[in-house]
């Protein structure tokens, strides 16, 4: 049998196309955004998942996989689907467990030379101030009723609450809460999951790193995110916890028991959907908007206490911490976008995908309608971030979308193999990074090697016009979940 | 003897466990999502968790029970050290009893290893090898 890898064609440098048609039951092409090397490492079981994801009824335009690319549940990590709004699906597996996950980046008037000498204890105050690791419980204690209010207000909660700033709101995506969302459609065990876990960055993946300003690739736009050469810039990369992943595992449930009855035999149970418009749907999209407001609202109290920490440690509340962006990665929102000529409603899945949207966007508001969105896509913790800004071509290439971060290489255990051949905290350090978590498994997980070149996704973006690199960050700091 | 085997994927983890029946399956899932998440050797029996699940299906009973299991974890930070389990199959109905005694987690006791935040039905498979029944199981971390 043929390998679906020679089904796919390189078409330029930084894109690869399996054709409509070329194999059963895709209507739509399948568009890999991958340079040489990334194509090197590229999993045929992620790829399988994209043509997968091709299959889904009323897809419009094209199955997409960005270039950090590589197996997830369902859908691949990196991928982005849009679906009619009129007749098209929801998939739980279209957003990922962790819904709204996401990176917010916050901006000092401190710079690498005031730093230099204090990294360590400043990291371990914010360390102390952040609750971490893993089934951590954060200091907030919500009843019912908060909890009700987080998922309506996202950001705003945090903001009505003391626990947040109002000018960080347009700094955020869809300005820190989207509104369809409802209460009645969560079960009691999410709600459960959701009570004491408001402030925390969890595990995993999750991280909070002290970084600076590298290199500056486009001076204007640098200026006018209020970026400087070697500023100190907090990286958080968190999501609506177990909450989040409580919402989806109870859709998946709920969608597989219908398909049951209904006898639908999907080729990857992770791929079930629902119609958008059905109960089933419309249950998933409101529950699924509150854990994304909820995700909101950590991203937004965990900054809250970002600045506490840094006003604690330098005795003055002169810092300058001002919130840059804030971008989910793992969501479905409705969108207007333009296909031949005509402007429609969709409903547009980010998994592992960035919003990309250019300057000018209906969507964007103040200075940022002028400048473009800033795009976060961090890379390992040795290797550095990079802020990017949307890119005309996105919205006719991608949804407006575009990469979420360097993407797994290794897996957790063969990380582990890898760093057991080296003192690896100490090979970090000795790249400049002093890193800290509450297990020192999970480092051994996170090794820099665990992941692809960063440069390689940046590079792959930016030729093909998705969004374009401001500043390079590179890491003093990292706090790992 | 091993209990389960750690199954690799990319971003995440798997299991495969093996019983000679049903009852078995489950007792040894229960105990491989526990162990994958504390180490068991400090977990003691202080308190109970008990309930039951059912499905028309098999593969959704194992993820429905295995998702129970994260959730007293994650919730009511109960972690298991005896796990029994009773399963039944009547035409195209399964269910489950399962009593499991353990204890609260208590940061300064126990060594937690890893958050499994989901079980999945990515590569989810149910198999008979050797005279033995095999589940094999991803979760999200």
């Amino acid at each position: 049998m043929k390998s679906i890898r020679n089904f796919l064609k390189r078409i330029d440098e930084s894109r690869m196309i399996i054709q409509k048609g070329s194999l059963d039951g895709i209507d739509v092409d399948c568009i890999v955004y991958l340079n040489e090397e990334l194509e090197k490492n590229l999993q045929d079981d992620a790829l399988l998942q994209l043509v997968n994801v091709a299959r889904l009824p009323h897809i419009v335009k094209r199955s997409i996989a960005m270039p950090d690319i590589h197996s997830g549940y369902g859908f691949p990590i990196g991928g982005v689907a849009a679906f009619d709004f009129e007749n098209g699906i929801i998939s739980p597996g279209g957003v990922g467990y962790d819904i709204n996950c996401g990176i917010r980046c916050l901006l000092t008037d401190i710079t690498v030379y005031d730093l230099k000498d204090k990294i360590k204890d400043l990291l371990t105050r914010i360390f102390l101030d952040v609750p971490s690791g893993i089934g951590s419980d954060g200091r907030l204690k919500l009843s019912k009723n908060d909890l009700k209010r987080i998922v309506r207000k996202g950001a705003l909660w945090a903001v009505e609450n003391g626990y947040g700033f109002e000018e960080n709101l347009e700094r955020i995506e869809s300005g820190g809460f989207i509104p369809e969302s409802d209460f009645a459609s969560l079960s009691e065990k999410s709600i459960d999951r959701g009570l004491n876990q408001q402030g925390t960055l969890g595990s995993g993946n999750h991280f909070l790193e002290l970084d600076y300003v590298s290199e500056i690739f486009d001076e204007n736009l640098a200026s006018s995110f209020g970026l400087f050469k070697n500023q100190v810039a907090i990286m958080l990369h968190t999501g609506s916890r177990g909450f989040g992943h409580q919402v989806c595992s109870d859709y998946v449930d709920r969608f597989t028991s219908y398909n049951l009855k209904e006898k639908i035999i999907l080729p990857d149970r992770q791929l079930v959907y629902a119609s958008f418009k059905s109960v089933y749907g419309k249950d998933y999209y409101h529950a699924m908007n509150c854990a994304a407001n909820y995700a909101f609202c950590n991203r937004e109290i965990i900054s809250f206490f970002i600045k506490k920490s840094f006003e604690k440690f330098y005795k003055t509340d002169k810092i300058g911490i001002r919130l840059l962006y804030d971008v989910a990665h793992n969501i479905a929102k409705v969108e207007e976008h333009t296909l031949d000529g005509k402007t429609k409603k969709l409903i547009v899945h980010r998994k592992g995908a960035t919003r990309s949207f250019p300057k000018g966007h209906k969507d964007l508001t103040g200075l940022l309608k002028k400048t473009g969105q800033p795009v976060l896509i961090p890379g390992d913790m040795v290797s550095g971030n990079y802020i990017m800004v949307g890119g005309e071509k996105s919205l006719y290439e991608s949804f407006g979308s575009t990469a979420h971060g360097a993407g797994r290489l290794l897996s957790r255990n063969q990380s582990q193999k890898v760093a057991k051949r080296k003192d690896v905290i100490k090979e970090i350090e000795k790249s400049g990074v002093f890193v800290l978590s509450q297990s020192r498994r999970t480092i051994l997980e996170e090794i820099p090697e665990a992941y692809k070149d960063i440069e390689n996704v940046v590079e792959t973006v930016k030729n093909a016009g998705l969004s374009y690199p401001v500043v390079k960050l590179l890491p003093i700091g990292v706090i790992k979940g | 003897m091993r209990v389960y085997k750690i199954v690799d994927d990319t971003g995440d983890i798997g299991v495969e466990v093996y019983g000679e029946n049903y009852k078995e399956l489950f007792e040894k899932l229960s105990y491989a999502i526990f162990d994958l998440m504390v180490e068991n050797g400090r977990v003691s029996e202080k308190i109970e968790e008990d309930g039951n699940l059912d499905s028309s299906d098999f593969l959704q009973l194992i993820v429905r029970f295995s998702n129970h299991l994260i959730y007293l974890f994650d919730h009511h930070k109960f972690v298991g050290k005896r796990y029994f389990v009773d399963f039944t199959k009547k035409e195209k109905d399964y269910s489950l009893k399962y009593k499991i005694y353990g204890e609260r987690i208590v940061q300064s006791k126990h060594q937690i290893k890893r958050f499994l935040k989901s079980a999945t039905y990515h590569n989810i498979d149910y198999f008979v090898n050797d005279g033995k029944k095999g589940i094999r199981i991803y979760f999200d971390l």
